[in-house]
């Protein structure tokens, strides 16, 4: 800390050479001038430090105390702000670094967004840019509530934006509306078909008559539960039919894979080519021969400039690599192909049968044929096998037939 | 002898305090590495081995390894070090 306070104020090292040198050091105390550091070189030598502005003084009085002084050097921050002092260039750079640091905080460098599920960043984008937020754009000509009528008008799925600036980055937060539930026309003529064939294990009908008992079976395209509602005292009513039929369905599902395959080989050779993007401008640095003709894998890494979660400036500077490859056959092993296709059926099955479906018993198997694999499944499920359909007019007027006749009678 | 020859002081005989003869070199050590010299009349000598102090009528020599002269004013003098010996002459 003494030090620090040392080369802050500056100091002076000085050399007194007499038959006695204490007298100067005793003087110095005298005359209450700060001293320290006292080396003695020899019997007749002493060197010492102190500050500055007594370096002079001491000086002045040193013969009087028969003392040849010199001064060795004079050191610290006042000494080297003189010798800075000089060279304008120097302090001239830093200034306009700062002053463009500064100029540059003003604008938009950075846009993230938060909050978007169903809506795009890109559609956000630009629409925020429509308003006038984009990169590069000068944030505080920004007025939030014109950025949100704006962009509220141009993305309907949107309800609430907010943009929030710190230094050149853009925060936009937003929310989207919530997925309104599905109003559907009570007396809209539906029915449910079966889409699968099946043994019915149950029926439970919400709305509609059901045509199925449990222990029957549908083919694929019966009508499960129909719309149209018989009265014994009025008119059949025509509905919206809703429920679910459960039913034991059957299936076989096979895939087929080719055990022989083109595998990439990696030569091993590299090449890199550099590039700057400043703002929207690239600047190449690289000549097109640079990079390989033939098939090779290229990675880009694009590094932004800056301090990361503080301030970012317009720069990338990108990295592009390129790895040829040869292309070689390989081969599958029959138990890599037999684990793949397994996995493979078993997805298709579970899509096939729905999140309510249960698969009762499964049987796989694996065989190959010509150099393919074929894998082949063959489950037994339970499943809702109902799905809605609009009825004809036919089945319509069919139905309200039927009802008129049994009213009569 | 010099020391045999130095007067008893009157403080002494009127069993004062010594702190009342005026310019009475005043030495406090602190353990075996601080030495404090008030009241004194200046630096005789100076060297890393014995720094020997002017005080009055006496000689104060500070014997000892890598003594250096930490603090000095007019009436003060801050010694530190590994201090051996202080001797009177």
């Amino acid at each position: 800390m003494e030090r620090l306070s040392d080369e802050a104020r500056g100091y002076a090292v000085i050399r007194a050479v007499g038959v006695e040198p204490t007298r100067l050091i005793d003087r110095c105390a005298a005359e209450g001038i700060d001293f320290w550091g006292v080396y003695p070189e020899d019997d007749f030598t002493f060197i010492f430090k102190t500050r500055l502005r007594y370096a002079d003084a001491i000086m002045g009085f040193a013969e009087k105390c028969c003392c040849e002084t010199e001064i060795l050097e004079r050191r610290g921050l006042p000494i080297e702000g003189k010798k800075l002092r000089r060279r304008q260039v120097l302090w001239l750079l830093p200034l306009i670094l700062l002053s463009l640091l500064v100029a540059s905080s003003f604008f938009v460098w950075k846009i993230e967004i938060t909050g978007n599920e169903q809506v795009s960043e890109i559609e956000i984008l630009n629409a925020l840019e429509d308003s006038g937020v984009a990169i590069g754009s000068y944030w505080p000509n920004f007025t939030s509530d014109n950025i949100r009528s704006c962009v509220l008008v141009k993305i309907p799925e949107l309800k609430w934006i907010s943009v929030s600036v710190f230094g050149s980055r853009v925060y936009v937060e937003v929310r989207e509306r919530t997925d309104i539930p599905d109003i559907y026309d009570e007396t809209e003529p539906i029915k449910l078909v079966a889409v699968e064939p099946g043994i019915i294990e149950s029926v439970s009908v919400l709305r509609g008559y059901s045509l199925f008992k449990k222990g029957q079976t549908a083919a694929e395209n019966d009508t499960l539960v129909t719309g149209a509602v018989p009265s014994t005292f009025g008119e059949t009513e025509i509905l919206h039919a809703q429920g679910s039929v459960f039913a034991r369905t059957w299936y076989e599902i096979s895939a087929v894979m080719p055990l022989n395959y083109e595998k990439k080989i990696f030569t091993g050779e590299k090449k890199s080519r550099f590039a700057l993007i400043v703002g929207e401008e690239r600047i190449n640095f690289y000549a097109k021969s640079r990079i390989f003709d033939k098939d090779c894998d290229n990675i880009i890494n694009e590094r932004r400039l800056g301090i990361k979660g503080f301030f970012e400036l317009p720069i990338i500077w990108v990295k592009e690599t390129a790895e040829p490859y040869e292309l070689s056959s390989g081969t599958i092993s029959e138990q890599e192909a037999k684990t793949q296709l397994e996995a493979f059926v078993n997805t298709e099955l579970k899509t096939r049968i729905g999140k309510d479906g249960e698969v009762k018993s499964a049987e796989y198997s694996f065989s190959v044929v010509n150099g393919y694999a074929v894998g082949t499944l063959r489950a037994e499920c339970v499943q809702n096998i109902a799905a809605e359909k609009d009825m004809s007019a036919d089945e319509i007027s069919a139905a309200k037939s039927t009802g008129k006749d049994s009213s009569t009678r | 002898m010099k020391n045999a020859a130095r007067k008893r002081p009157v403080t002494e005989i009127f069993d004062l305090p010594a702190e009342l003869i005026p310019g009475a070199p005043k030495l406090t050590l602190e353990g075996g590495s601080e030495v404090l010299v008030e009241n004194h009349g200046g630096l005789k000598s100076y060297s890393p081995d014995c720094i020997e102090v002017k005080g009055g009528n006496m000689l104060l020599q500070i014997r000892g390894e890598d003594l250096e002269l930490a603090a000095m004013t007019k009436t003060e003098i801050v010694i530190r070090g590994i201090i051996v010996a202080v001797e009177l002459c």
